[in-house]
């Protein structure tokens, strides 16, 4: 007898204080649910890398460092895919063209430390949107598992 | 995080192990600055035991480039592993900053420079 096998299919939502102090805690626990994705390691941690610089801008610019306001972390994970959203207190939105305009030189030239957490999440994922909804600033991001 | 410090002949070798993140980057970012002021411009960074590396990471290194070469001197990482490596890589920073192999291929840079 053939049986179909269940396509993986999990839905997480976790809160998280605004203190770059969780930021290794989240880390592991996105390495622990990539684990049951059937993709290369270098993709899994590409992601892991996306979701920790989405969540240093979260902390740094959605809820300006206060360690006692917190964001929401939500992960939709599939054998072919995961989408993420990251719901912070911020505003605005950060455009492709904005941060990819100071190239790595310019950068260098300006002993800049950052410019480059943005640059990171639009190299590595395949779709990056920033929008607003129910008065909270959203960051999504999908990678596609080939 | 860990930070070992290490002086060499001519050269200062840091040993980093663990993440170099949001919040560990500045620890990093302050030794660098600290070994350029009081004692070399000539820097070895061992990365064999760096298990992952940030955008705050890349910036400690990126920020300091123009003040090593502004006082004659290399930075060189080496042995990296492949996850660290390709985040370097994913924004060229591989192009720009000396990343080799091994202890002995960044000490022969240092001599060439």
């Amino acid at each position: 007898m053939k049986m179909k096998q269940k396509a993986y299919s999990k839905k997480i939502k976790f809160s998280v204080f605004a203190n770059k102090e969780n930021l290794k805690e989240i880390r592991s626990f996105v390495r622990g649910q990539l684990k049951h994705v059937n993709a290369a390691d270098a993709d899994k941690e590409q992601v892991v890398l996306a979701i920790d610089e989405a969540c240093v801008n979260a902390i740094v610019h959605g809820n300006n460092n206060d360690n006692d306001s917190f964001f929401d972390v939500e992960l939709e994970l599939t054998s072919e895919k995961i989408c993420v959203r990251i719901y912070d207190n911020g505003k605005g939105t950060a455009s492709y063209q904005a941060c990819m305009e100071k190239g790595i030189e310019q950068l260098i030239n300006e002993k800049s430390k950052g410019g480059m957490g943005l640059k990171l999440i639009y190299s590595v994922m395949d779709e990056v949107n920033f929008y607003e909804k129910d008065n909270k600033h959203v960051c999504s991001l999908v990678k596609v598992f080939a | 995080m860990k930070i070992n410090k290490e002086k060499g002949e001519g050269y200062i070798k840091f040993n980093i192990s663990g993440d170099l993140d949001a919040t560990e980057s500045i620890n990093m970012d302050n030794e660098i600055k600290k070994t350029l002021q009081e004692t070399s411009s000539q820097i070895l960074i061992d990365c064999s035991n760096l298990d992952y590396i940030s955008s705050a990471g890349l910036g400690v290194f990126v920020s300091n480039i123009q003040d090593i070469k502004n006082q004659n001197g290399t930075l060189v990482l080496y042995a990296l592993k492949e996850s660290v490596f390709n985040t370097f890589k994913v924004l060229g920073l591989d192009k720009i900053i000396h990343i080799v192999k091994n202890e002995n291929e960044a000490k022969g840079l240092l001599q060439k420079n």
